[in-house]
């Protein structure tokens, strides 16, 4: 998929967004509440479709703009079809996919949520030590030891914060 | 005036205060350059122990941690474009950039002399200004606070990174995410769906921590190899932190306009220094003789909103002492604190108290010495952290996210608030959405719908133009948004009659 199409789909995605919080809005009771979340939902509207139309009918047209030189067109940064910008060009050691980005965050998340702030940080520091900086072992173990007693020490010592112990002991040992 | 200012000085040299002002400063200097654990998270996780001790060590322990954060925050968002509080926001547009380029340690050497110096020349101004300064606080109402407000949006407009429709559009999404929870005014619930985690809103550190520290180090994952562009190589002429000193001192007049505005802007009660540090580096773009720099590493981008941080905390002090209204998120936990410890805040402290006033003015201008000279003599070392692989930041970051993100407030929600605005902080970024005009659209948003509500319901519809201030406030907006237009089109007819 061309970056131009998920830029056109994030647009939209962004569009469907304020046109669902223009319906919200119109739910409230209060006419105050609405006064100012209106507006701007509905001018961020139009420049959503202002910003879709240019980028995808007006290609001639640059978006970027200097911040001197406000609102007059500068020259193209828009990539072309086919293209390949900085932002995604893989030509550095340890590069990897954008898939492989979100599924290494939502392996955090899930971690904390079922094992808790401690285990998890323990256990992911470990995993992308080993998996990604192709460390050995005990580099690993340190640093993941290490962070995870500072955190106990600073979050759960010195403030007396109560940990997140995790759903899977909250649900089955609790 | 002059014999309250020195009768606070004479404070300090007592051994107990020195010693807390210390602790303080490295706590704060600590914490606050950890992402996410910056700011407002510093003062919190140090606020049990500052009411424990006596009053004075505690005022120091808080006033020491709170500067020592300052230049955490700022240093935080200058190595890993991770704002630690909102008003470290603009260090961003600027500070990450040099460190990109190999010069981080002149960012953050130029970062902390300009904070010291504009502590200073805030502490100076006060003392001469006060009774002036007084009549100001109390002559403004609300509807010159929306103006400020809206002066804090405008400056979206003046530096938009990239399409400027996208980055109104980020900034409209900022500040409908802001409006989650309950109407300030009605107390209406918006946009919460029955769940009683969204009818407080969402907090802006947590959103924070998700659309840079996640987003950022999802975009270190993608792109390997470190923060520094290594590729670009690195001229040690121009990245050492002294070179940084030195360039504060050749844009002096930069340092005590920021100063001025910082000091004047933190005084107006309830704006915060996020107003402050915005208008600072709109003004540094708009009077610098090399503005198409700005964006892309100038170090002028750094200086200013520093120099206004620097001085924006003495005269944030007034209307929190004064009229116990603080000036930003960390005065309010400030003001908390010194209520515990028995300095109720009222005219009477402006008045009758002002030798403890100014102490806790000095004492924030010799934490912000003691912070600038840790700064300068730290910076080469932590800009060394910009070297480090990818590997090793990530996890770093990562972790240290999310389990700062549920110390807020203990909720295990505020860690999927983080991740989902991490997801969408990485696509904004990769389609030209400014996290940044997002970010300043959250934190203003209420703030300008609460003074707006009230203005039309004290002084009516037509409040902008029925008060004089207002309506210079609002063509001064006008002129800030028009000029560069209008200069754009001079130089065109210039160069058409030359060409």
């Amino acid at each position: 998929m061309s970056k131009r199409t998920q830029d056109n789909l994030f647009c939209v995605a962004l569009l469907f967004l304020f046109l669902g919080f223009v319906y919200l809005t119109f739910q409230l009771g209060s006419p105050r509440a609405k006064l100012v979340p209106l507006p701007i939902a509905g001018v961020s509207i139009v420049l959503l479709l202002l910003q879709l139309y240019l980028q995808n009918f007006r290609p001639d047209i640059k978006l970027n703009v200097d911040s001197v030189d406000l609102f007059r067109i500068s020259e193209d940064t828009i990539e072309a079809e086919g293209e390949v910008s900085d932002f995604t060009r893989k030509t550095r050691k340890n590069a990897h996919s954008e898939a492989n980005a979100f599924a290494v965050v939502a392996v955090l998340f899930a971690l904390v949520f079922l094992l808790g702030i401690l285990e998890a940080t323990f256990l992911f520091i470990l995993g992308y030590f080993v998996l990604y900086g192709k460390e050995k072992i005990p580099v690993s173990l340190a640093w993941s030891a290490g962070t995870t007693a500072a955190f106990y020490g600073m979050f759960f010592q010195l403030i007396n914060l109560k940990p997140w112990e995790g759903w899977i002991r909250l649900t089955f040992f609790s | 005036m002059l014999e309250a200012s020195v009768q606070g000085l004479v404070a300090l040299f007592n051994p107990t205060v020195a010693i807390y002002m210390v602790l303080g400063v490295a706590w704060g200097l600590t914490i606050g350059i950890l992402p996410a654990l910056g700011g407002i998270t510093a003062m919190v996780l140090i606020l049990p122990f500052a009411v424990q001790v006596a009053p004075e060590a505690g005022i120091a322990l808080l006033l020491g941690a709170h500067i020592g954060t300052i230049y955490g925050d700022a240093a935080c968002s200058i190595l890993f474009k991770v704002p630690g509080s909102g008003k470290a926001i603009v260090h961003c547009f600027d500070g990450y950039p040099m460190t990109q380029k190999g010069e981080g340690a002149r960012a953050l050497g130029a970062c902390a002399s300009s904070a010291f110096i504009g502590g200073v020349i805030g502490a100076i101004t006060l003392t001469l200004t006060l009774p002036f300064m007084r009549a100001v606080m109390l002559a403004l109402g609300p509807p010159e606070y929306f103006m400020m407000g809206v002066w804090g949006l405008s400056v979206i407009a003046v530096f938009a990174d990239g399409s400027v429709l996208k980055g109104l559009v980020a900034a409209g999404f900022g500040l409908m995410v802001s409006f989650i929870g309950q109407d300030p005014v009605t107390a209406t619930l918006r946009y919460t769906f029955g769940n009683t985690y969204l009818m407080d809103g969402l907090e802006f550190p947590v959103v924070a921590v998700g659309l840079f520290a996640i987003s950022q180090a999802m975009t270190l994952h993608i792109r390997g190899g470190s923060i520094m562009d290594s590729e670009k190589g690195i001229d040690l002429g121009t990245s050492s932190v002294w070179q940084g000193v030195r360039d504060v001192f050749d844009n002096w007049g930069l340092v005590v306009r920021s100063s001025m505005l910082g000091l004047w802007i933190g005084a107006l009660p309830g704006i915060g220094n996020v107003v402050g540090t915005m208008a600072a580096y709109g003004q540094a773009v708009q009077t610098s003789k090399h503005p198409e720099r700005f964006g892309k590493g100038s170090v002028e981008g750094v200086i200013a909103p520093t120099a206004t941080m620097g001085a924006n905390e003495g005269g944030a002090l007034m209307p929190t002492l004064g009229f116990g209204i603080p000036g930003g998120e960390t005065m309010a936990i400030l003001l908390s604190a010194f209520i515990v410890l028995g300095i109720a805040p009222g005219r009477d402290m402006l008045e009758n108290r002002l030798p403890l006033v100014f102490s806790m003015v000095w004492i924030l201008v010799v934490a912000n010495m003691l912070t600038s000279t840790v700064g300068i003599l730290t910076a080469s070392q932590l800009a060394k952290v910009a070297k480090l692989p990818g590997h090793t930041i990530i996890p770093l970051v990562l972790t240290i996210s999310l389990a700062g993100t549920y110390s807020l407030s203990g909720s295990i929600e505020d860690v999927v608030v983080c991740v989902v605005f991490g997801f969408i902080g990485y696509l904004m970024e990769k389609f030209d959405f400014s996290r940044a005009d997002f970010a300043i659209g959250m934190v203003l948003g209420l703030l300008i719908e609460r003074y707006m509500q009230v203005s039309l319901t004290t002084y009516g519809d037509m409040f902008i133009f029925t008060r004089p201030v207002t309506f210079l406030m609002l063509i001064g907006i006008l002129i800030t948004l028009v000029w560069p237009i209008v200069n754009s089109a001079r130089k065109k007819r210039i160069a058409a009659k030359v060409g």
